[in-house]
């Protein structure tokens, strides 16, 4: 285990930003802290960093205790939003400038330099001053000057959010091809659910300081488990249901204002008991726009469409058979139930008024305790 | 981070410098006056009020600075109207001449404006109302009533500057719309200047008077040269230098601190609320518009008059300082370069220049490591005392150089013996009448220590926190990222400030003249100042050769200063 987490406690002044938050990560990991701005994922990535210390808890770096260790005697060099190159070096010094630090001869810190630039290929830019140089660039090298020094854990602050959007997709490519070429253990900030899902190996989703999470990618977005990690995740239509029946192979029948559903979840769940409430989602891109058999099909009423040349979003409204549950988001009041769907490579465009029927495998479906 | 305990002594060292060269002083000033054989009593004040000497002082002090604040008001308003919204061949030059006046020191500037409107100077000269074939006992005295308007006129001139970059930046910040919103709804440019322009610059106009006030109101140098000496400032300095104790230095000087302190907060208040009048502004800018016609040539003959005019006393200074003999005529009958030879040949005038570079240079020293210091703190630390260090560190705004100064005399009057303890080891390094070296290095450099923190504190603030914090994690210590990132960022900011601080201390007129008392330890300033109470001829000369020479260091100063910080320059002087 490289970095533990137990316990950590942390408030500014009466307002606590960390609620106890104990955690894992294991050598070599792309570990993500996931949240919305304010949930303390920063808070943690600084007290990582040394730059803030856990008011209670134990902060563990290769099984050594660090709660209050300067920051200069960790290795732990820090990747940051605004890169933080420093303007009155050039790119090598900048690169160089963590070996400087540590004894070894002037040739020793120039060959480790230039491999740390070979490293995100930036080699022919080290006489360069930082200003000359495109956003992009200026990233790949903050990421060569925490690589350079061989550091036990990489720490990333939002790193590519001041990136257009194009260059921010293809550098989540390149910063995973390096990682694979020099694997390193890092913890990465970010508040962009696409970002975390493309790059990590596992994700911790924040919320209000607590952590609420933590998984692969595929098991974060598939088997949330709370309705907050669900849809911070990407968008979810939900329902409330009764559990009719559980059979032995797991599959939950569920009674809902819509008819009668199938959920298969992936392992047992304490709250599927005969009778119980319990809320049922599934997402737009898990739904398909046709009948399809052994799956959960609902006849439903185009809305309002939204072409977006690889995919179509859609609105439908659903008519609701018994007024016996309350819907989520919904006034009882009202007769119908709108759902969000994706429909993927649209061959036309859905007009409003359009008759259709759409379908989710039991698989899909994101069971919750209400 | 938690602050380490060697952060605390650091903290506690700065806090006590301060406590005793700033705190300590004005408190034994305040002591002194209301504490008498370990009684508290209020007869110092009362003989002062019974005295009408000290009334005509107070009287003469306060409508010579109300005075010169308004001609002040006077001059730059036109002008900064004409530089905000007009555009002319020349300006940046006519900018710079403009500026001028406010670095060249009105000790100096004096000199030559006596030499120029004294009853028997250049100009009765030049009008022909005295001279060889003239004999006219009572010529026009232009300096007024024992130098009165002189006083007034040098103040002006010299002051004005401030007034103008005051005023330039309030009409700079008006959102053009709030005028243009008035003009589409019907109202003549002048009514529009009367009622939106006028009433958004009064924060502004007011803040910059207060200062220009407070300046005009203990300027010493000034008065002490036209030999104009019922004024406050002046009677401060004669009662330090007299023997005995009189009761009168201390009472004045607390006046003077009262009215400066009440001015300060009061002008605070003001800027901040000109922070609000000008929040909403959205980034406009005014569009200049280019001058033609007899318009251009009104304006720029009002530039070109102006600047004469504030340049007049330093070219006479010039005039002098070359003139083998310069009596009775307008101008210099014999032309001479051996006043300089002089400069650097007399002991006196080599002393002086000797002890200036010492002490300038130390207070350079001194003011770079404390005002870094204490900025790095204020900008990048939390902890308990930051609002008290951050209000030590700005009440020098608030202290006048010769209430400092007669504070230094009376606090650090060390006896030979106290309490049967032998004290002559410290009576020899701090008591200003042994050797006023050690307060004169700490006078220079806490009077300049605001401006210095605040050009540092800027800096550290457009500096990203995250350069010092990548270093950190990089493996260095706080030292390390001190002297490798901080401070090379900080490079410009720092060398400009010792720059600055350095001419500052090389021609301040209030400390060196009130704590150098022995000639061996006399800095420039007092040197210039005993050379012109001199009888030979040519002494005078000497002394304004003297001047020039500071002038030159000082335009050389300002001209490494403005290189480096480039636009920054205006943070510099607050």
């Amino acid at each position: 285990m490289k970095i533990e987490l137990r316990d950590i406690r942390k408030s500014f002044g009466s307002t606590p930003v960390i609620r106890g938050v104990s955690l894992a990560i294991e050598e070599n990991e792309l570990f993500f802290l996931l949240g919305p701005s304010g949930c303390g994922k920063t808070t943690l990535l600084r007290m990582l960093a040394g730059f803030a210390s856990p008011d209670s808890g134990d902060l563990l770096i290769e099984g050594k205790r660090v709660n209050d260790l300067p920051p200069e005697e960790r290795r732990t060099p820090m990747v940051f939003q605004s890169y933080a190159l420093w303007p009155h070096m050039t790119v090598l010094e900048n690169v160089s400038y963590g070996l400087s630090l540590l004894p070894m001869s002037a040739q020793e810190q120039r060959r480790r330099a230039m491999e740390a630039l070979e490293a995100t290929r930036m080699t022919d830019f080290a006489e360069r001053s930082p200003n000359q140089l495109s956003g992009g660039q200026q990233q790949r090298v903050a990421i060569s000057r925490a690589l350079a020094v061989n550091p036990t854990v990489l720490l990333f602050d939002e790193p590519l959010s001041n990136l257009d959007a194009k260059l921010r997709v293809e550098m989540r490519a390149e910063l995973l091809e390096i990682h694979e070429r020099h694997p390193f253990t890092a913890v990465y900030v970010t508040h962009d659910q696409e970002e975390a899902m493309t790059m990590a190996s596992r994700i911790a989703v924040l919320d209000q300081g607590q952590l609420l999470q933590t998984g692969a990618p595929h098991e974060i977005y598939t088997r949330p488990k709370t309705r907050f990690v669900a849809e911070f995740m990407g968008p979810v239509n939900w329902l409330e249901g009764r559990v009719k029946e559980v059979d032995p192979d797991r599959t939950v029948t569920l009674e809902t204002s819509v008819g009668l559903f199938l959920a298969r979840p992936s392992s047992a769940l304490s709250f599927t008991s005969v009778g119980a409430r319990v809320l049922a989602g599934f997402r737009p891109s898990a739904a398909s726009l046709a009948a399809t058999p052994h799956a959960n099909v609902i006849s439903c009423e185009v809305v309002r469409s939204q072409y977006a040349g690889s995919s179509q979003h859609l609105v439908v409204s659903v008519r609701i058979s018994n007024l016996k549950f309350e819907i989520s988001g919904q006034k009882p009041a009202k007769p119908d139930l709108a759902f969000q769907v994706t429909e993927t490579n649209p061959r036309r465009m859905r007009k409003a008024g359009e008759k259709l029927e759409i379908s989710f495998a039991p698989e899909d479906v994101i069971l919750l305790p209400v | 981070m938690k602050n380490g305990w060697k952060f605390y002594v650091g903290l506690w060292l700065t806090l006590a410098f301060l406590g005793a060269f700033l705190v300590y002083p004005v408190l034994w000033v305040v002591g002194g006056s209301v504490w008498v054989d370990g009684h508290f009593t209020l007869i110092f004040f009362k003989l002062f009020a019974e005295s009408p000497l000290m009334w005509k002082c107070l009287f003469n002090s306060f409508t010579l600075a109300i005075l010169s604040t308004l001609v002040c008001v006077a001059i730059s308003l036109p002008l900064a109207h004409v530089f905000v919204r007009y555009d002319f061949p020349f300006k940046p030059f006519w900018q710079a001449l403009l500026m001028a006046p406010m670095i060249l020191p009105p000790f100096v500037g004096a000199i030559g404006i006596q030499q120029l409107l004294g009853r028997f100077g250049a100009l009765n000269h030049a009008l022909g109302l005295v001279g060889p074939s003239v004999a006219n006992p009572y010529p026009i005295d232009w300096l007024g009533a024992g130098g009165y308007f002189g006083v007034v006129a040098m103040q002006s001139l010299h002051l004005f500057p401030i007034l103008f970059l005051n005023i330039s930046a309030s009409m700079a910040n008006i959102n053009p719309s709030m005028r243009e919103a008035a003009r589409c709804l019907g109202a003549p440019p002048w009514r529009v200047f009367r009622t939106v322009t006028f009433p958004l610059l009064m924060p502004g106009l007011f803040a910059g008077s207060v200062i220009v006030f407070v300046w005009a109101f203990t300027d010493l140098g000034t008065p002490l040269v036209f030999g104009f000496n019922e004024v406050v400032a002046v009677q401060i300095f004669d009662k330090v230098t007299e023997t005995g104790f009189n009761p009168f230095g201390y009472t004045l000087v607390i006046v003077v601190l009262l009215v400066t302190v009440i001015s300060f907060l009061w002008s605070r208040r003001l800027v901040a609320r000109q922070d609000f009048v000008t929040q909403g502004k959205a980034g406009v800018r005014d569009e200049m518009q280019p001058l033609v016609g007899t318009k251009r040539l009104a304006v720029m003959g009002l530039i070109a008059v102006i600047s004469f005019l504030a340049l007049l006393p330093h070219a006479s200074v010039v005039l002098q300082s070359l003139s083998g003999k310069w009596f009775m005529s307008a101008l210099p009958q014999q032309w001479t370069t051996e006043h300089y030879g002089e400069v650097f040949t007399l002991p006196q005038t080599l002393t002086g220049l000797k002890n200036s570079f010492i002490y300038s240079s130390l207070s350079a020293l001194v003011d770079v490591f404390l005002g870094v210091t204490i900025a790095y703190w204020l900008a990048r630390k939390e902890f308990a005392g930051k609002s008290l260090l951050d209000a030590l560190t700005i009440l020098p705004l608030a202290l006048p150089g010769i209430v400092l100064a007669f504070g230094y005399v009376v606090g650090f009057n060390v006896p030979t013996a106290w309490h049967g303890w032998d004290m002559r080891w410290l009576k020899s390094f701090v008591n200003p009448r042994d050797n006023p070296m050690l307060l004169l290095v700490i006078g220079y450099s806490v009077r300049r220590l605001p401006y210095i923190v605040r050009a540092a504190y800027s800096g550290l603030q457009q500096m990203s926190v995250s350069l010092e914090e990548a270093s950190r994690n990089l493996g260095a210590g706080t030292v390390t990222t001190m002297r490798r990132i901080v401070l090379p960022l900080l490079k410009g900011n720092i060398i400009a400030g010792a720059v600055l601080t350095f001419a500052f201390a090389f021609l301040e007129v209030s400390d060196s003249l009130i704590l150098a008392m022995k000639e061996q330890f006399y800095p420039v300033t007092k040197t210039i100042w005993a050379l012109m109470g001199r009888i030979e001829p040519g002494s005078a000369s000497v002394a304004c050769a003297l001047g020039v020479l500071g002038m030159a260091m000082l335009f050389a100063a300002f001209y490494t200063a403005n290189r480096i910080l480039g636009k920054k320059m205006g943070s510099l002087f607050g």
